[in-house]
């Protein structure tokens, strides 16, 4: 009886784990193949695996200067939003001052307007300032777009740091710029962790604003780049295998060795507790 | 600390606050509030604006694009609803109630894996999947002897194509949320619960789900929320939303409007009551981190 529930509860997360691996599996198998073998063998291993997919996919598809664009542009809308929410954060769960929740909540609540709302004023804001197509203007649109969720992460987390810590610190005669830097911000390390995997994550993927805002192939982010790519040599299926892996594999690398850094990280900006 | 003067806010406060306050307002809230203002205007974009009053409101409620477009929403809010998170808990509480279960970390990685894919990758990647003629899916179909099926072509199931693919990656989400949200209720109580008799699937009715009520609520805001918001799938598996715009959605419609045929004035409109209807629907979120701070 215990058994055959086991045996079910199994089969259960077995068959979901396959549904969630086998298209992964079917990528791969396929960035292996020649193209015929794709139609001709479609679910099982390659007859005779070649790599030379890979070589012409990443020069075909422009993916050295994608991912030089999109991990410039990741890295530094990472590093202005670990910034810039850190630093709003601080007073939020340190100072009390007048309209202190209120700015929280209005700060906060600008998360629920639809980034593709956000996009279309935006966009005709950024081309009267010269900056459609440039790489530059959509990290403004990106620091802008993604702070709430990160301003959350870090107001809750430096409230649970207790007061005496800066206060004595105060007392000594410490500045509240030498309290943040030197003692808030580096006891909020998980804060930033949590921050930068969340605005990371959300910047390599994007593709709404990509699609927008960067025209020219060598502006492409990584998703831009790959639907390019599609567009010129969509049948040719092991090149779009190939260049599927492309786009995945950094995340992939860091899920992998980050993992629970990685749940917890995210899980942080939408639930508390 | 208190707060003892105005020049202690000017000097210590306010720099702290404003460069991050700058970006949100100038990045994200003063274009969401031009998209209301734009929404009262006739404009293609370049030339100059002409006030038409309501007109683009009115224009919402004939467009039957529009109406077509906002049902999917919901079809894709009953999908994740309906599946991404009661799949999500069940897993969960699979993992959570046999301690004997080995590979739980393999299990958990396959099953949050997909949320690290570039969603226009996996757009791609399941277009092939779908693809009509020769394509592993309808392949399959062949060998069992089935007929092939147009997945994306067909206007009586493309949106539903489209939506198990959405359901494919954001699943594990919802699964890890409900972990998270499991792992907050004290093992006691479950414990004593098991003692006394309690058949896992009552435990799981009785007591697990009632102690999880609040994170299941947010689980319910963000993936209606995120639904109403979504573009990325059904932009790239469906081209031009589809025959008879069968797969169109809210965030694709609006933006043809604004991208292709300059209807600025009209897509603002558009714009403008899916931020109303997004703010309505996700209200609770927005109580509960309020309070969660």
């Amino acid at each position: 009886m215990v058994k055959a529930r086991l045996v079910l509860v199994y089969l259960v997360l077995i068959s979901f784990a396959i549904v969630f691996i086998f298209p992964v599996y079917w990528a791969i198998v396929s960035s292996l193949k020649e193209s015929g073998e794709i139609f001709t063998n479609p679910w099982g291993l390659p007859s005779k695996p070649l790599l030379d997919n890979y070589v012409d996919a990443w020069i075909l598809g422009g993916f050295s200067r994608a991912y030089l664009n999109s991990g410039v542009l990741t890295i530094s809308t990472v590093v202005a939003i670990v910034i810039l929410s850190s630093m709003v954060a601080y007073p939020l769960s340190r100072f009390n001052f007048r309209g202190r929740d209120k700015l929280f909540y209005f700060l906060v609540s600008g998360y629920m307007i639809p980034p593709v709302v956000v996009l279309i004023p935006l966009y005709f804001m950024l081309k009267s300032m010269n900056l459609i197509d440039s790489l530059f203007g959509i990290f403004l649109a990106y620091v802008g777009l993604n702070l709430p969720i990160p301003i959350f992460i870090m107001r809750s987390y430096m409230s649970s740091i207790p007061r005496e810590i800066d206060e004595s610190a105060y007392i000594d005669g410490a500045s509240p710029w030498y309290i943040f830097w030197k003692i808030i911000l580096p006891l909020s390390r998980p804060a930033v962790a949590a921050v930068a995997i969340w605005t990371g994550l959300i910047t390599w993927q994007d593709f709404l604003y990509a699609l927008t805002i960067l025209l020219s192939p060598e502006n492409f982010t990584v998703p831009r780049a790959l639907l390019n790519f599609y567009g010129v040599y969509g049948n040719m299926w092991a090149y779009i295998a190939a260049g599927f892996i492309f786009a995945i594999l950094p995340m992939e690398i860091f899920y992998l060795v980050f993992q629970r850094h990685f749940v917890r990280g995210l899980t942080a900006g939408a639930i508390k507790g | 600390m208190k707060s003892k003067s105005s020049s202690f806010f000017i000097q210590v406060i306010l720099p702290f606050i404003t460069p991050a306050l700058a970006f949100y307002l100038l990045f994200r809230l003063i274009p969401a509030f031009n998209a209301f203002y734009i929404s009262f205007f006739s404009w293609d974009g370049i030339g100059p604006m002409k006030f038409v009053g309501l007109r683009n409101w009115l224009e919402l409620t004939v467009d039957e694009v529009f109406w077509k477009a906002f049902r999917n929403n919901i079809f894709l809010i009953i999908a994740s609803v309906g599946i991404e998170i009661p799949v999500g808990l069940l897993l969960a509480y699979l993992l959570m109630i046999e301690p004997s279960i080995k590979g739980k970390t393999f299990f958990r990685t396959a099953y949050f894996n997909p949320m690290m894919f570039i969603p226009a990758a996996i757009a791609l990647l399941w277009k092939l999947i779908y693809f009509p003629v020769g394509g592993p899916l309808n392949n399959l179909l062949s060998y069992l002897g089935l007929p092939a099926i147009d997945w994306l072509g067909d206007p009586s199931i493309n949106v539903w194509s489209v939506i198990f693919v959405v359901v494919w990656q954001w699943t594990g989400w919802y699964f890890v949320l409900s972990l998270a949200g499991m792992s907050s209720i004290p093992t006691e109580v479950i414990e004593s619960a098991i003692i006394d008799g309690a058949s896992k699937f009552r435990l799981l009715r009785s007591i697990i789900i009632p102690l999880m009520k609040s994170n299941l609520f947010l689980q319910i805001t963000l993936a209606a929320t995120g639904s109403l918001m979504y573009f990325d799938l059904f932009w790239i598996m469906v081209e031009g939303g589809g025959p008879g715009h069968s797969a169109e959605v809210l965030a694709t419609w609006l933006y043809k409007q604004t991208f292709m045929w300059s209807k600025v004035g009209y897509s603002c409109a558009m714009a403008a009551f899916l931020t109303i209807v997004t703010f309505l629907v996700g209200f609770y979120w927005i109580r509960q981190v309020a309070k969660a701070s």
